[in-house]
């Protein structure tokens, strides 16, 4: 679905039509999904964050700005919602990143493939807990473009426009948060990333 | 190029935004450096680690929620809901103010007035009879009534 339809879907809803609203939730919900999860690392906050983010958006939707793209507005909620997410959370231990109950993929069940080595799926679990762990004692700033930008795979001048920032801006804080990150990681790991 | 420039050009070389001609120093001091050849490999690594951590799909489908949301916050109130908000606030204003009051107004002191006036041995006598009492199991301990005296009884040897 090409962006225009975006803002002809975004057109019905604002017409009435608020089922309409289900075809962008569908579009996009893995990919907020996949930020909130990134962001605080528990499937089930993570769902809630994603769900937040919808109901935002359609609250707001007469607010959406259609010279830009839906979803850099979806996201940039997402986004302001993790945060506020984690801003509140911080007087509670952060026991998920260590929390083993979850797949990856949240609540899905462990691959039946038996073609897939359960060494390297626990060896990339492991990896995926240690990695999220160290985005997390990333600054705000430097989390938000690490996930956009690295785990989303989302180009410089969207996540700019994402979080209001110069392109400029955005690949200066890519590379300050990749070494930061190094740095986390290789005290994590003991110098050995 | 020395190490510095090139460490400090390794996320714009592994993102394929290093100028053309920056782009043939940076690799030619990445041939000769073991060094800086290490640290793009790291940081290579770890950003391909970081793409693996995108989530594929949501394990559930949101709208039936994102619906049922949005359609209990549409559902317009009913007819008499504006019965309801003096009925609920107006008990809960009366006890908030009771609480304040609580907490502003002096309690009142729990000496009696014809307080026996005794000496500062039979005091501290007293005391520790008390206190003796409290530790018994099942006792009630008068609290605030021991603290007074004690200070009674502080304020009575002081003053010997």
């Amino acid at each position: 679905m090409t962006e225009q339809t975006d803002q002809a879907v975004v057109q019905r809803v604002l017409a009435g039509d608020t089922d309409e609203f289900s075809t962008l939730v569908n579009k996009y919900q893995d990919r907020i999904y996949s930020v909130a999860l990134n962001y605080v690392s528990n499937p089930e906050d993570a769902m809630d964050i994603a769900q937040e983010t919808f109901l935002k958006a359609y609250s707001n939707l007469r607010r959406f700005d259609s010279a830009s793209a839906f979803y850099t507005w979806l996201y940039r909620i997402a986004v302001n919602t993790a945060i506020d997410f984690l801003r509140k959370r911080k007087s509670r231990p952060a026991d998920s990143l260590d929390d083993e109950k979850y797949t990856e993929v949240g609540f899905e069940p462990e691959s039946k493939d038996r073609a897939v080595d359960p060494e390297d799926v626990a060896a990339q679990r492991e990896q995926a807990r240690i990695l999220r762990k160290a985005i997390s004692m990333l600054s705000d700033k430097l989390r938000a473009v690490i996930i956009l930008h690295d785990v989303e795979g989302l180009s410089q001048e969207e996540v700019a426009d994402i979080l209001k920032i110069p392109v400029g801006t955005v690949k200066s804080r890519v590379s300050r948060a990749r070494a930061e990150l190094r740095r986390i990681l290789r005290k994590m790991m003991g110098d050995a990333v | 190029m020395n190490c510095g420039k090139v460490q400090a050009s390794i996320s714009d070389y592994v993102d394929g935004r290093l100028p053309e001609r920056e782009t043939l120093e940076f690799e030619k001091h990445i041939g000769s450096c073991p060094i800086c050849a290490g640290e793009l490999d790291e940081t290579r690594r770890m950003v391909s680690a970081l793409r693996s951590l995108a989530v594929p799909r949501s394990p559930v489908d949101l709208w039936p929620q994102v619906r049922e949301s949005i359609q209990a916050a549409e559902r317009p109130a009913p007819a008499w809901s504006f019965l309801v908000r003096p009925v609920l606030i107006a008990p809960a204003a009366i006890a908030a103010a009771a609480a304040a009051a609580m907490l502003i107004l002096p309690l009142p002191k729990q000496v009696p007035e014809n307080f026996p006036a005794l000496s500062a041995s039979e005091y501290r006598g007293y005391v520790t009879e008390h206190l003796r009492f409290q530790k018994r199991p099942f006792a009630d301990p008068d609290v605030v009534f021991t603290a007074v005296e004690l200070d009674r009884t502080n304020i009575r040897t002081n003053g010997e």
